[in-house]
């Protein structure tokens, strides 16, 4: 370009174009940096949306754990049914095996009673009709015949109590065994009216049980006490509730003969024959009869002795209601 | 996909610089699909005819801009990505056209920004679909969840596990659980979330197993009954997010209950069968000396005091006999019964055959009484328990004389092999036994027939099944064809080992 | 011990020798006239169906002493039949048991019967309680068949 004054129209010209230009590239830079800023913002907004991603990640896992949580139940649902399973199965064996015995039992008592009888009929009926003509031989094979016939007999019927025991439904409420061991001790007392014995009656807790069970297994203890006092001038039998011995338990306590603690553990096993037992007129089948009752009852039973001076028979069960 | 090929929609009335873009594409690969529209007719053609992945759009042509063409290309394709491609350009429009939607913009000085801007445009798009596709999936399984959670049985429920300054987690606080967990603790939601454990049970409960589970990683089962007294709640605990864990509890209370009905009814079942043994063993034992007490004094009558007896009293002596002697019978029986489950006597090789002639010679009165004929094929050698099996082939044996009809009674004695088992028979020509009997029989005191017919306790059938259970046997009884009965039992094979 | 003429007993019971004392007490409680014997459950309809024949009640008789365990047809059974028949029904049944077993008896009471006896052991025991049950019956029996005849 010619060199030109500053003030020559070409000069003027490219001031001008030089202001345009500038000023467009102003412009542009300032739309430029609009466009940016907007691109920041969607920049900022794909962060966002990875971030966004990230999260629907961690959901996906989510979805997946509660999938395998989902099939976890499912398997616990299915041990849940096998087990329910498996409990009909031993209840069907178990009531297979109380059906076989209730059959036994029943017909022990049909079949095993009926001969008995005749033996005992009839031996009665000779010594009715015959009287004068027998000897004092026959008199007493006879009776020697009823007697064993009468042994067997209460064997029998204490073998079936017991079988019965533990087969039958209990009926469960509230006791008032206060109440009990006074009413049972009077009816014990009441066969034996010619003994004079002192009945000393702490309070004793109610109890949620099968009142007619509880009721045998007062009746067994306090006969049993009631016997084994027996020849002791000033019998004393004690019962009442011990608070502190096994959290709770209800005792009967005579000052009778005792027996041997050797012999404790067998004191009310089924078929333990102790000489107490025949001696005092049992059939040995009493205390069992106690400890299945009390054993229904989630407790305990058990006795300590001291030979010559009395015993303490102890019992717990699940249902003492306490004040 | 998209990128490789993709279809580009080129909005542009200048064919330089349509040419110009073109180019670029080409230069970078993307020049397979593009589509040329000059204006709006055009345009909306293209958009009908073909469904571009991308469109480039000059600013401003003629009757059109491109603003409004992104406007119709959003009515139609929402997703597609709009470049603006512009010369110089106004601030304000450049602004309110990216405004408007435009995914980004190239100036047509910078046309060489066209391919990048091209091909981030796309990905951004996949991006775009990909993530709307994972939120609808999203959205579905948000909802399938919230039905889980809130329609779910078991409770579910999410905890943060707290730490003290130096890092030890020492508690944890519930965020969130479904309904039937509030239900299960017998809370109101509101007292429940945001609240630590150790407010809402005193302590927090099972925390060294929860802290086990966010160790380890690893998901634990536990039987809880601390959180509500009074149920017993199965609880699954497993890692959930960093920090937190989620826990599933079943109710369990009635199945614990089941349980101890179990243990309860096993541990009587164990005592029943037990007290069945005792039962007969002491009834027979303890029954045993009086009865012979008692038949040893009525012969003693008999003998001594005979002629002081009328008529009467001596058929009544008799019929006292009678009684004895079936009382004896009826508790050896029982005896018997009760000694085949309480003996554990070894098992030992015998020979069958020998066996059963042994029983046929502890027979041979009753043999000989009846007229009876029996035969027997070959029986191998096998383990049990002697005496026992006499005792059984005897009673079937018996039983088979016993019930005949009117002809002389024929039993026959015979084995077959299986492939686990060996399965006996004995069969008779008697009376036979009615269908609906047959499983009764097994019971044990089940007469058919009355006292008199038949002598016999009943037992002995009962004996007989006894004995053969514990061989680990099945023993029952088939009609025959001709008449009467074939008693069939199994003995499984042994190793001799 | 009161006896009349048309006093009868019959006694259902299939164990001969239960049968044999149970007569003998009813004998020496001088109870009855006539003492029937019937041996199982199905005897007893037939008799009782003929004893309808021609003269009516009169042949019926005042106590039905029934065991529960017959052959044919079992004393429940028989119970049942009895209880139901228009004619029987008013005719007292004291039932033998041979058990306490309760299911049997609380089922006997539901069927009607009037009474029942457990067979136990010892007799002497028993001969009494049978006699006391069956004079009672007969008693009752004759009052009110005479109040009826009253009306």
């Amino acid at each position: 370009m010619k060199a030109t004054s500053p003030y020559s129209p070409a000069a003027h010209e490219m001031a001008l174009l030089q202001e345009r230009l500038d000023l467009l590239r102003r412009e542009h830079q300032g739309t430029l940096r609009a466009l940016d800023n907007i691109l920041l913002e969607r920049r900022e907004l794909r962060r966002v949306n990875a971030a966004a991603m990230n999260i629907l990640e961690d959901l996906e896992e989510e979805k997946c754990r509660s999938l395998d949580a989902q099939s976890a139940l499912l398997n616990m649902l299915e041990d849940i049914e096998e087990e329910r399973r498996e409990v009909e199965r031993t209840r069907a064996v178990l009531e297979a095996v109380n059906r076989e015995l209730e059959a036994f039992s029943y017909t022990v008592s049909h079949d095993l009673r009926a001969p008995l009888r005749a033996i005992s009929g009839f031996s009665r009926a000779i010594v009715e009709d015959c009287s004068e003509a027998l000897d004092g031989d026959g008199r007493r094979y006879l009776e020697l015949i009823q007697d064993n016939v009468h042994r067997m007999g209460i064997l029998i019927d204490g073998l079936l109590a017991f079988s019965r025991i533990g087969r039958q439904r209990m009926n469960t409420s509230d006791i008032d065994m206060d109440a009990m061991f006074h009413e049972v001790f009077h009816e014990v007392m009441a066969q034996e009216p010619e003994r004079d014995i002192k009945f000393v009656h702490a309070p004793v807790p109610p109890l949620n049980g099968d009142a007619l069970m509880f009721r045998q297994v007062l009746v067994n203890l306090l006969s049993n006490a009631v016997k084994f006092t027996r020849g002791r001038e000033g019998a004393v039998i004690e019962v009442g509730y011990a608070a502190d011995v096994e959290g709770g338990a209800y005792y009967v306590r005579d000052n009778g003969t005792g027996f041997d603690m050797q012999y404790a553990d067998k004191l009310f096993g089924v078929f333990e024959r102790l000489h107490l037992a025949e001696e005092f007129e049992g059939n040995g089948v009493g205390l069992a009869l106690v400890e299945r009752i009390i054993a229904r009852h989630g407790g305990r039973v058990w006795a300590t002795s001291i030979l010559g001076e009395g015993s303490t028979f102890f019992f717990t069960t699940s249902g003492v209601k306490m004040a | 996909m998209a990128l490789q090929s993709p279809r580009i929609l080129i909005l542009e009335d200048s064919s330089s610089d349509y040419e110009l873009a073109r180019r670029e594409l080409v230069q970078g690969g993307l020049g397979q699909e593009i589509e040329w529209a000059k204006d709006r007719g055009s345009f909306l053609e293209a958009l009908e005819r073909t469904e571009p992945d991308i469109a480039l759009l000059d600013h401003s042509l003629p009757g059109f801009d491109g603003i409004s063409a992104m406007r119709l290309l959003r009515e139609r394709l929402p997703d597609v990505p709009a470049i603006i491609v512009s010369g110089a350009i106004g601030e304000e429009r450049a602004i309110e056209t990216m405004r408007a939607g435009a995914t980004d913009y190239v100036l047509k000085d910078n046309i060489e920004r066209l391919v990048s801007v091209t091909q981030r445009a796309l990905h951004e798009a996949d991006q775009l679909r990909a993530r709307k596709e994972v939120e609808r999936e999203l959205q579905e399984s948000r909802k399938r969840y919230e039905l889980l959670f809130s329609s779910s049985n078991e409770g579910i429920s999410m905890h943060e596990l707290l730490h003290d300054d130096d890092g030890v987690p020492v508690d944890y606080r519930t965020i969130n659980l479904n309904p039937a967990y509030e239900r299960m603790i017998d809370l109101p939601r509101e007292d429940v979330v945001g609240t630590t454990a150790s407010a809402l049970f005193g302590r927090p409960l099972h925390l060294d197993r929860y802290r086990y589970v966010m160790e380890t990683g690893e998901s634990v089962s536990f039987e809880d009954t601390e959180i509500r007294p009074g149920k017993v709640l199965l609880i699954s605990a497993f890692p959930f997010e960093p920090m937190r864990f989620a826990t599933l509890a079943v109710d369990i209370t009635y199945r614990k209950e089941l349980e101890t009905q179990l243990e309860e009814r096993a541990r009587e079942l164990a005592r029943s069968n037990s007290e069945l043994q005792q039962f007969a063993y002491v009834a027979s034992h303890d029954l045993q000396e009086p009865l012979r007490m008692v038949i040893g004094y009525l012969a003693l009558l008999q003998k001594r005091c005979n002629d002081q007896l009328d008529d009467q009293a001596r058929e009544y002596v008799r019929f006292a006999e009678e009684g004895a002697a079936r009382a004896r019978n009826l508790v050896r029986d029982l005896l018997e019964y009760s000694r085949v489950g309480s003996r554990h006597k070894p098992l030992a090789e015998a020979n069958m055959e020998h066996l059963c002639d042994l029983a046929c010679t502890n027979l041979r009165e009753q043999i000989m009484e009846e007229n009876a004929v029996i035969d027997r094929g070959p029986l191998p050698v096998l383990l049990v328990d002697e005496v026992q099996m006499v005792a059984l082939l005897q009673n079937l044996m018996s039983n088979a004389i016993k019930f005949h009809g009117s002809s002389p009674p024929r039993v026959n004695i015979s084995c077959r092999e299986g492939r686990n088992e060996w399965a006996f028979c004995v069969r008779d020509n008697g009376i036979g036994i009615e269908p609906q009997h047959q499983e009764r029989i097994f019971q044990i005191f089940q007469r058919l027939h009355g006292v008199g017919e038949y002598p016999g306790s009943g037992i002995g059938l009962a004996i007989c099944k006894k004995i053969v259970e514990r061989h680990g046997g099945r023993i029952w009884v088939e009609p025959c064809i001709g008449g009467g009965s074939a008693f069939f039992f199994t003995l499984p094979k042994r190793n001799r080992s | 011990m009161i006896a009349t003429k048309d006093n009868e007993i019959l006694l259902v019971e299939d164990d001969s020798n239960d049968a044999e004392l149970i007569m003998r007490a009813f004998r020496k409680g001088k109870l009855a006239t006539r003492v029937v014997h019937l041996r199982d459950g199905a005897e007893v309809m037939d008799y009782v169906a003929n004893a309808r024949g021609g003269r009516g009640m009169a042949r019926l008789p005042k106590v039905i002493v029934l065991d529960l365990k017959l052959p044919k047809l079992n004393g429940l059974e028989v119970l049942q039949r009895l209880k139901s028949d228009a004619l029987t029904k008013d005719v007292p049944v004291v039932m033998l048991t041979s058990s306490q077993e309760e299911c049997d008896i609380a089922k006997a009471y539901a069927l009607g019967a009037n009474s029942y006896i457990t067979k136990p052991i010892e007799f002497d025991a028993f001969s009494k309680t049978v006699t006391d049950m069956g004079s009672y019956w007969l008693r009752l029996n004759r009052t009110k068949r005479k109040n009826e005849g009253d009306m």
